[in-house]
């Protein structure tokens, strides 16, 4: 244990320890306490040290003038993939063992592009084309760095993404033509692995008790179900029918898993009492639908309704785009569903946390939590906000009065000039089945030209 | 028998011939060597980085050098080179490529029913592969390495994640069993995914790489257990894959990672961090920002001479622009608007400084004393000199350079007692210039591998190819590659009179397509075909050849530009 | 008895939910009254007093009207706002974008500029009343894939048929070969992305070079009073702009982009509205000098390049509008259509101001498609499509009470309100 807690002081990024920073004089929204006016936070070594009016710092903090404007915690996205090389390992329904952790991208422009926004930790997850995808990361928004390893938000429970519905069934059943093709296969995948995992911890427990005298074949898998199984890993499953999603809280019932967080989850709603009996949270888009079949029975209503039955609920972005405002995404609420401005706050902030598992660490603005702040000119839920200025950890990331254009830290050294991208439609820019042209166009350029025209979103 | 059948086999005779008869002619035109001793006479010679010896006479006998001196016999037996004001080095050492190895034919892969579950080594996992079994000492490849200096490649197989072993070759003539110093030498791995199964990414490449070598260790420890004493154990399993994994997890082989960019690095030290291999970076072009690392865990590293590009288009671009006017024109006032977007400005100054951090990268692990020598996965061997001057321009010293050549690949290989530095009773590969090799002048007359000797002194001419396009002529393969599969088929490509006729038939189908707006330029061929799909589409090609290969473009309509690449397959047919 | 009280209790209930389920809500015609309302015109300034709504068009406008029979609809306190426009979108030619059998946007072909959106625009999409219910009472649907991929339409968002959906206007489309990258998965090289669009530059210029051509051939015909007999469908849909009656609307995005389509169309004299116009803000003072009017957006959209700032296309609406450029916004969207508001929110919170932004969802738009008499501010005589709601249009929370489109008062009511009415309190709920 000590040499685990020493390992995680050296892989902590330097200037972490030595950031002080005192905020004067803003309207703090603290979201769990409350809003307090011309009040000062001062982060110490990049935790919040005191909230109090008229503070005063050591000897060399840097002041930053907050005087009309408004403090809230680092924004938390729960769904992202910004910050990663890789989204899916699409090629089996089943793949735990990869790890989005290990394809971690420090250099992606997205990240400052985010901070700008005023968020500070996203999840970076796998894609949903299988029904048990890949572990994710919860990364800080350190950017600068060139290291992977400095993203990492160190301690955070792991997490591991699952998809329910047409995307598996399309890579798999119609793409690959091997089963889950209907959403019966989907729930029998996961029966299996679990049934699995749980052969596999026998097998290995067998053989350390001396049961057995021949080693198991170790399968990175079922070490990593087993861990779900275990309570070690926090589920958060793509899924939009209300179907589905109570097929899979049986199937988590059946195998005494209770972590799981339901992503996107349009149709939530409709099982908000479910849900909330469950201890099952939600992570749901503001306003997108009709993409696909599965969410043409939306309404943007949702994150209202999940609220109001008391699910656990956030809204994400799953899109670089997205990320980039999310603060009016949550400010949706207040007009389809009339949420407060703390309950729509809570929607980016700790509720997210909590879905996270890092809702002691962040998620509002308290003493002893991370200095992970965000500051706007005007009320973080209106559409004339302009964010100033992102810390993280106590280090400020981004200040709108010190901002250069150009953030790219990994420059093409054989580019001649910059490429201009042509507007891609946000839903197909970056998302969930990420990466999965390859399955879905085997053959042929018909085929092809099909999947061009059909503007396929990705969600 | 089918004619078609004939003439393809008469085809792949004749150029059975003509590759036997390129071969013999540089011999059968020179008289037998007399003997296998040789005296060099009045050399300067550098013995090891920074140690230049004058008027120095060496004696190769029986491929090793078996004397140094000022004043030595001349055997009875003895060749006489006379070596006046002329560099003797020890011959250079590649400690990583693909040198000698032919590309492999391009098969047809079987259709995989689970693609989440396939084959080792249609995943591309091949760790029991030996790079002998792909290795021909004949191939343009090692000439071309041995002409630029090299007299010792570490070769590696071609393929995807774990590639297969590699083995050490002196580059000489002769066969394959011949010119092996070592055999399975080192275990490779790299960030190369085959498409479409499992694990087709890199973090199913991370994921995978860390099952098998579990795997290994338990199944390799198993055997030795069992081996012991069998009772109450099961037979081992024979796994070939986990099998040849098993020395890497007991350190008595050396894993290569080729790590080109920085989060390639991240990853091979992230994986030795867990699980405590023996590393080598190879292939590393941006690994600056790990040098602590590197240098605290005394990890070996091979740097890419593949290095950012300056402005090599536009030389291009002027030689050939200089028929069409016009063209020229356009260049320039696009160059001057250029030049004066302040965006483009900034731009630009970022992407030299970013250069140069490339540049300087050889300089950089010099300084922090890295163990570092260069590796040749990517770069033209004609090119190397070139590359490693402009390498010294940024603040390598040479005998950095001459380190990284020489003493420092050898000792990565485990080879110092017999390679790299110009001593008695070391094996005699040298090379030999005719002023310091860097020098912007030099050039390099003699190369002794294993005692032979390779005469360059005089350069072969160049051939030239006769009239334009007429090495285009011929039955070429081709693949082009959308996303996510492979298209395959046929370009037939024909002289009529004049005229060029090209036709193109895919694999899959019975129709021909008959190409229009054909150009040629140089070694560029374009031309246009009407593929018929549900609605007729226009598809574009822009073809490059060399020698009997091409590499190029397909554009098709508005969905989008793939690369195309092929080889060639013989006559044109008369029909598909 | 008091067992029978529940039986005809939860009958009753039954019976009403029965009623209620018949009873859909219906746009409702008539005279309406809009008093003491701030009135935002846009084009006369704001102040506070009543609007008559008659006959479909605003009747008068004034300090204070009144009439004898109308529908009063007290508005103290409250805000009117014309209605929205946007300048560009597949609304109605898209109900599920994944299901490509409902797309209607993209004909086969490269040149199909006969392709008419207004035919293919579903009156009865999900997405229209979800897309005016936020104060959005008309859009410009338009085709989208290849160089020429239809004739677009100005549609109101209210209407059982094309004839009543039409806001009369409809504009050919064309892209503008781009030098810009189709994606992440494009690799081509520099020069043959350069090669690419030189050669489909030349095609552009065949097929107008026939367009000139065919007008030619056709008021030659016509002084003869013949009819040309060629079955030429796409020839008779580019003749509106080839003889300067209409614009062409250039759908074109990159800064290298826009200056050759600048340089083409002073070139070809054309008529031409610039779409899309991603990285206008780099040539802004360019479109402004050659008059050049703008539809851009979306707004929230990444911007183009790695190398520019967070908020390039935040800020680029209003750099164009500051340099003197007519600057419409649009979504480009087809489901959330109903963003328009929020696009010109950012866009006003980024430089250009309420005011401004305001213009760019109403006035500008209308006029840029030729209509700017007949809608886009709240102006006597103009089609009364406007909105009555409790605060700023583009700020998030603010709600939309009334809407009008052609003077139906319309019922504020989509797929996503009724399912928070039915799902909000679950009945029954777990148990």
């Amino acid at each position: 244990m000590l040499k685990y807690i020493l390992l995680i002081i050296i892989l902590l990024p330097k200037d972490i320890l030595s950031q002080n920073i005192l905020i004067k004089n803003g309207t703090v929204l603290t979201v769990t306490n409350g809003v307090k006016e011309n009040t000062d936070i001062l982060i110490i070594n990049g935790k919040i040290a005191k909230i109090d009016k008229n503070l005063t710092a050591p000897e060399g903090t840097r002041i930053v003038d907050a005087n009309n404007q408004y403090v809230m915690p680092g924004i938390i996205d729960a769904h992202s993939h910004i910050a990663l090389d890789v989204i899916n390992e699409a090629t089996s329904p089943v793949t735990a063992e990869v790890n989005a952790g290990d394809v971690l991208d420090p250099l992606d422009v997205a990240i400052y592009r985010a901070l700008a926004g005023g968020v500070t930790i996203s999840h970076a997850m796998h894609g949903s084309a299988n029904a048990i995808g890949g572990q994710c990361e919860t990364i800080k928004h350190r950017f600068g760095t060139t290291n992977p390893d400095e993203l990492r938000m160190q301690g955070a429970p792991r997490t591991i993404k699952f998809a329910l519905g047409e995307n598996p069934i399309r890579t798999h059943g119609e793409g690959s033509k091997i089963s889950p093709n209907t959403r019966m296969g989907v729930e029998q995948i996961f029966r299996n692995a679990f049934s699995q995992a749980q052969l596999y911890m026998k097998e290995w427990d067998d053989y350390k008790k001396g049961i057995t005298k021949t080693s198991p074949v170790y399968s990175l898998r079922n070490e990593t179900v087993a861990d779900i199984l275990k309570g070690d890993i926090i589920i958060h499953c793509h899924s939009y029918r209300a179907d589905e999603i109570l097929m899979l809280l049986r199937v988590l019932k059946d195998f005494g898993i209770n972590k799981i967080c339901f992503q996107h989850v349009n149709e939530g709603f409709k099982v908000a009492p479910e849900l909330a009996a469950f201890g099952a949270s939600a992570s749901v888009f503001a306003d997108w639908w009709a993409y696909k079949f599965e969410v043409y029975y939306s309404t943007a209503y949702n994150a209202a309704i999940l609220t109001r039955n008391g699910v656990v609920t956030s809204i994400n972005s799953d899109s670089e785009e997205l990320i980039r405002h999310l603060y009016h995404e949550a400010a949706k609420t207040q007009r389809y569903g009339s949420l407060t401005d703390d309950e729509a706050l809570a929607l980016i902030t700790i509720n997210p946390a909590k879905q996270l598992g890092i809702d002691n660490r962040v998620g509002s603005i308290e003493v002893g939590k991370d200095g992970d702040i965000a500051i706007f000119s005007q009320h973080p839920l209106s559409i004339y906000t302009i964010p100033q200025m992102t810390i993280v950890d106590g280090i400020v990331k981004f200040d709108i009065k010190n901002d250069e254009a150009d953030m790219r830290i990994d420059i093409n050294p054989n580019e001649t000039y910059s490429s201009f991208y042509e507007n891609q439609r946000h839903h197909e820019s970056q998302g969930c089945m990420h990466g999965l042209e390859e399955l879905l166009m085997e053959d042929s350029y018909a085929k092809f030209m099909r999947y061009k025209y059909s503007k396929n979103h990705s969600h | 028998m089918n004619t078609k059948r004939f003439i393809f086999i008469l085809s792949c005779l004749v150029y059975c011939f003509a590759g036997i008869l390129t071969i013999k002619a540089q011999n059968s035109d020179t008289p037998k060597p007399l003997s296998n001793t040789h005296y060099i006479k009045n050399c300067f010679l550098v013995k090891q980085p920074g140690v230049i010896l004058s008027g120095q006479n060496i004696i190769v006998k029986d491929g090793f050098i078996s004397d140094i001196g000022p004043n030595l016999k001349i055997p009875y037996d003895a060749q006489i080179l006379l070596a006046d004001s002329m560099y003797v080095y020890a011959g250079f050492i590649d400690a990583y490529s693909n040198t000698g190895i032919t590309k492999p034919e391009q098969k047809d892969r079987p259709r995989i029913a689970d693609p989440g579950n396939p084959p080792n080594d249609i995943a591309g996992i091949t760790p029991q592969f030996l790079s002998n079994e792909n290795y021909n000492p004949n191939d343009k490849s090692v000439t071309d390495m041995r002409t630029a200096g090299f007299g010792l490649s570490q070769v590696a197989p071609r393929g995807m994640m774990l590639p297969g072993q590699s083995s050490i070759f002196l580059l000489g003539e002769g066969n394959t069993d011949e010119m092996v110093l070592k055999s399975g030498s080192a275990q490779n791995f790299q960030f190369e995914t085959s498409r479409g199964v499992y694990p087709s990414t890199l973090i199913g490449i991370m994921a995978k790489f860390r099952d098998l070598y579990q795997n290994a260790k338990i199944a390799g420890q198993h055997e030795e257990k069992f081996l012991k004493n069998p009772s109450g154990l099961a037979r081992p399993d024979y796994n070939k894959e986990l099998k040849s994994l098993y020395p890497v997890t007991t350190k008595k082989q050396p894993l290569y990672i080729v790590a080109q960019k920085t989060k390639d690095v991240h990853k091979a030290l992230l994986l030795k961090e867990e699980f405590g291999f023996d590393l080598v970076l190879t292939e590393v072009k941006q690994g600056w920002h790990y040098i602590d690392k590197i240098k605290q865990q005394n990890i070996p590293v091979l740097l890419s001479l593949d290095l950012p590009g300056e402005e090599k288009k536009s030389l291009e671009k002027e030689g050939k622009d200089g028929e069409k006017k016009d063209s020229i024109k356009t260049e320039v006032k696009e160059i001057k608007k250029e030049k004066l977007d302040p965006e483009k400005k900034d731009y630009d100054a970022k992407k030299a400084a970013v250069v140069k951090e490339y540049l300087a990268q050889a300089a950089n692990f010099e300084k922090y004393g890295i163990n570092f020598g260069f590796s040749f996965l990517n770069s033209k061997p004609s090119d190397i000199k070139k590359t490693i001057k402009k390498l010294i321009e940024n603040g390598l010293s040479e005998n950095g350079a001459l380190a990284a050549l020489t003493t420092n690949p050898a000792k990565i290989l485990g080879l110092s007692h017999l390679l790299g530095t110009v001593e008695k009773g070391k094996i005699a590969n040298l090379t030999i210039t005719d002023k310091s090799y860097f020098d912007e002048k030099s050039v390099i007359k003699f190369v002794f591998v294993d005692g032979k000797k390779y005469d360059y002194s005089e350069k072969p001419r160049k051939q030239k190819d006769g009239k334009t396009g007429h090495k285009m002529i011929g039955l070429w393969s081709y693949e082009v590659e959308i996303p996510g599969a492979i298209q395959k088929g046929k370009i037939n490509i024909k002289k009529d009179g004049s005229d060029f006729k090209i036709s193109v038939k895919d694999d899959t189908s019975s129709n021909e397509d008959v190409a229009t707006d054909i150009n040629v330029d140089g070694s560029k061929l374009t031309f246009s075909i009407m593929a018929t799909l549900s609605t007729p589409v226009k598809v574009d090609f822009s073809l490059d050849f060399e020698d009997k290969i091409y590499t190029g473009n397909v554009n098709v309509a508005s969905f989008g530009t793939f690369p195309i690449k092929g080889s060639y397959d013989g006559d044109p047919k008369l029909n598909f | 008895m008091h067992f029978l009280k529940i039986y005809i209790l939860s009958f009753c209930t039954l019976l009403l939910f029965n009623i209620n389920a018949q009873q859909v809500k219906k746009a409702e015609s008539g005279t309406f009254l809009l008093k003491n309302g701030n009135l935002h015109t846009v084009t006369s300034g704001t102040f506070i007093g009543d609007l008559l709504i008659k006959d479909g068009v605003i009747a008068d406008i004034g300090k204070s009207i009144s009439v004898s029979e109308a529908k009063i609809i007290d508005c103290s306190g409250k805000q009117i706002y014309p209605g929205l426009i946007d300048g560009g979108c597949r609304l109605g030619l898209v109900e599920i974008d994944a299901i490509s059998l409902t797309n209607d946007f993209n004909e086969l072909g490269d040149f199909v500029p006969h392709m008419k959106a207004l035919t293919a625009v579903n009156p009865n999409a999900v997405a229209i009343p979800v897309t005016r219910v936020n104060g959005i009472t008309t859009v410009f649907a338009k085709p989208d894939g290849g160089t020429f991929p239809g004739t677009g339409a100005l549609i109101h968002l209210f209407g059982y048929n094309p004839d009543q959906m039409s806001a009369g206007s409809e504009r050919v489309v064309m892209r503008f070969p781009s030098t810009g990258k189709r994606g992440r998965w494009d690799r081509r090289s520099e020069d043959d992305i350069k090669k690419d669009a030189e050669k489909a530059i030349k095609k552009i210029n065949d097929i107008w070079d026939t367009a000139n051509n065919y007008m030619k051939m056709d008021s030659a015909a016509k002084s003869e009073n013949i009819t040309l007999s060629t079955n030429n469908p796409q020839m008779l849909a580019l003749l509106p702009i080839v003889s300067g009656k209409e614009p062409i609307f250039i759908e074109v995005n990159s800064k290298k982009d826009i200056e050759s389509a600048i340089e083409w169309i002073i070139e070809k004299k054309y008529k031409a509205v610039f779409t899309g116009v991603a990285e206008g803000w780099r040539v802004a003072d360019k479109l402004a000098k050659n008059g050049i009017p703008v539809i851009t957006g979306p707004i929230l959209s990444v911007p183009g390049r790695d190398n520019d700032s967070y908020d390039a296309s935040y800020t680029n609406p209003s750099i164009m509008m500051k340099a003197g450029v007519k600057v419409a916004i649009r979504t480009d969207n087809a489901e959330n259509v109903r963003n328009l508001p929020f696009n010109a929110g950012f866009a006003a919170a980024y430089g250009m101001g309420t005011e401004e932004a305001l213009k760019a969802v109403t006035i500008n738009t209308a006029e840029i498609f030729g209509v700017g008499d007949k809608i886009g501010s709240l102006d006597k005589g103009k089609i009364a499509n406007l909105f009555i709601c409790d605060g700023d249009p583009f700020e998030t929370k603010t709600k939309i009470e009334y809407l009008f489109i052609k003077g139906w008062k319309i019922p504020l009511e989509s797929r996503h309100t009724l399912l928070y009415d039915e799902f909000l309190d679950r009945t029954p709920g777990l148990k």
